[in-house]
């Protein structure tokens, strides 16, 4: 049985609520979600109630999933709907416009040093590095320089100004750029 | 991709994190898991039931509405054809001076103005504001005036005044008799129409219930409440839902069924019903995830047949039930576990219903005791390295007390809301983990 074959076959037995399907379809996804999951929350217990919310949506709606991008791809972005709803409900996306402050995080020489950082280090550490960025600041990083949204995209899905995401992901990148400096000096 | 200035810092970041991986999930993720997506399933069931109960109180509650402006109607549309010739007024008041015919035909306006004109010092006006009273009226009135006169003009009654008394002494044993005939005990009878009394309540005169309202007949001795039905035939048909007890070991686990019923009564003698239905519904299975599961898609077929005997006025009736009742769980693993179950109940029912043909409420208790047919198939690999299908026959038998409360009302003519409630309960047994079961189910009854 080809993989597109396997896929479809766990998602019809996820439809009909087979749950051998269902936890085939938990565990294939499950390590890469886990992933997107931290680094929208502040730590790991958070990420994995945000998870298993997650996957609730999954199975109530894969019935609704009709291939036209990949299975990944469309799990995904439940995933990361779900975790804006989350942060929004809990009304922790306190998100202010530094238009005004005029301290837009512009590139330097500090900027190849950060990049060194990054890579040497294991991607485990850069989400908790990440995790430890606020809110607002962690879900624009995120939805902009990982799942690649723009700012307008980020504006609408968020509510707010397109200003206002461009402001704060330039604040977020300054903190992370400070935290991966801080962490070369103390390694 | 993004239009913005290429930024390095942030495609490495994205470069680093994009297809990374976290851990692997363990066991306890996903039964964690598993565990609350089955609460939130369950959930949605109780809140879908509770859903359609609100809108069964709902339908009721409109229906009654309905009824009583009905009845209201009814009842002023009987006033106006029975109002006396001759009488130009087009509603009556219960409040204003009644004739005599009037009186005699409602015993509650009787009392109620008796009272009042005993009570009253001055007699004039009140039985005389009408010019066609009747001769017994006027006897009345004089007696009464007598009454209260001093012994000396007693004395001085005539002939006349005796034949008042003995026409007053027969009126008044007259009402005493109409006023014997309904004891109320926990509402005050109320005038909803001239010739119309809502009751609940015993008849004193045989201890009769009653819950209705019951036209007051000229004759008082004519009240007659018809419990037997009229209908030869009905038909009922609906939506139900029935929780089901757990048998052990089986996985997934069946939370009970939604479905159709449909069921006919016929009157085979007159106090012998026989009532036949089906019912039909999906079963509503949640998976436990042990080691066995599984999938579980059933539907339900239910056949239930009773005979019922109307031992009279009461409607004390003995239900005998058949109901064949197949389940079939299809239990497949990868051991090819398979297991059929019939169930065979044998209910024996009292039931008592308090009402007539427009509405009736139920109450219902017995014991149901069924017996339960397991065939298990499983597939064992022999000696030759083949794999072979054994079968195994069991048969167990529960016992199980059972309540119910049902009801009809009447919506038009002959097409009626029936609905229904019991519970019943297994006595300690080895095959269920779960020995309740309950079953709600509401639809329209029609009778021909």
């Amino acid at each position: 049985m080809n993989a597109a074959l396997a896929e479809q076959y766990i998602i019809d037995g996820c439809i009909k609520g087979n749950a051998e399907c269902q936890r085939m379809l938990f565990e294939k996804l499950y390590s890469k979600m886990l992933a997107l999951c931290k680094r929208y929350t502040g730590n790991t217990d958070e990420a994995k109630d945000m998870l298993q919310d997650g996957f609730i949506k999954v199975f109530e709606n894969l019935h609704k999933y009709r291939g036209e991008s990949s299975l990944q791809t469309w799990v995904s972005r439940i995933m990361i709907n779900n975790a804006i709803n989350q942060l929004k409900k809990n009304q922790r996306l306190s998100l202010v416009s530094l238009e005004n402050e005029g301290h837009f995080d512009r590139a330097d020489e500090t900027d190849a040093e950060a990049v060194d950082v990054i890579g040497d280090l294991n991607p485990e550490k850069v989400i908790e590095l990440i995790q430890q960025l606020p809110t607002g600041y962690r879900t624009i990083l995120n939805l902009y320089a990982i799942e690649g949204f723009t700012h307008k995209q980020i504006a609408i899905a968020l509510g707010i100004a397109e200003g206002t995401s461009k402001s704060q992901l330039s604040k977020a990148r300054q903190l992370l750029k400070q935290e991966l400096l801080n962490h070369k000096k103390n390694a | 991709m993004h239009n913005e200035q290429k930024d390095i810092l942030l495609d490495r970041l994205s470069a680093k994190l994009a297809d990374y991986e976290s851990t692997s999930p363990t066991d306890a993720d996903w039964n964690s898991f598993a565990h609350s997506y089955n609460k939130r399933k369950r959930n949605a069931i109780w809140f879908k039931m509770a859903l359609f109960l609100l809108g069964l109180v709902a339908v009721f509650a409109v229906t009654a509405i309905i009824f009583n402006n009905q009845q209201a109607n009814n009842g002023q549309e009987l006033q106006k054809q029975e109002a006396p010739v001759g009488n130009d007024s087009k509603e009556v008041d219960p409040k204003a001076p009644v004739k005599a015919d009037q009186d005699i035909q409602n015993p509650i306006l009787i009392q109620t103005k008796l009272t009042k004109e005993l009570s009253s010092d001055d007699l004039k006006g009140n039985l005389l504001s009408d010019k066609q009273e009747t001769k017994s009226t006027e006897n009345l009135k004089q007696e009464k005036m007598t009454t209260n006169k001093s012994v000396y003009n007693s004395q001085s009654t005539n002939n006349q005044q005796q034949v008042g008394d003995e026409e007053y002494t027969a009126f008044n044993e007259e009402l005493a008799a109409e006023q014997q005939q309904i004891v109320t005990h926990t509402q005050q009878p109320t005038i909803l129409a001239p010739h119309k009394m809502a009751v609940i309540g015993y008849r004193k005169k045989d201890w009769q219930p009653l819950l209705q309202t019951i036209p007051i007949p000229r004759d008082s001795t004519k009240y007659d409440i018809k419990t037997q039905p009229k209908s030869k035939f009905f038909i009922e048909s609906g939506a139900l839902f029935t929780s089901t007890p757990h048998l052990k070991g089986i996985y997934p686990s069946n939370m009970g069924y939604n479905g159709l019923l449909v069921q006919a009564g016929y009157r085979i003698a007159p106090k012998w019903h026989i009532v036949s239905g089906i019912q039909w519904g999906k079963l509503i299975s949640y998976d436990r995830y042990e080691e066995s599961q599984t999938e579980s898609r059933t539907t339900i077929a239910r056949v239930d047949t009773t005979l019922k005997y109307h031992s009279g006025y009461n409607r004390i009736m003995m239900n005998i039930d058949t109901v064949t009742h197949t389940t079939t769980n299809n239990v497949q693993n990868s051991y090819s576990l398979n297991t059929e179950r019939v169930w065979l109940a044998i209910p024996i029912l009292a039931q008592f219903e308090l009402g007539n043909n427009k509405r009736f409420i139920g109450l219902s208790a017995g014991v149901v005791s069924t017996q339960i047919s397991s065939t298990t198939n499983t597939l064992v690999v022999n000696e030759t390295g083949g794999q072979q299908r054994v079968s195994n026959n069991t048969k167990e038998w529960l016992f199980a007390p059972t309540v119910g409360v049902f009801g009809y009302h009447r919506i038009y003519k002959q097409v009626g809301a029936v609905a229904g409630a019991s519970y019943l309960t297994y006595l300690p047994n080895q095959l269920l983990n779960h020995n309740h079961s309950f079953q709600l189910s509401a639809g329209l009854r029609v009778q021909f």
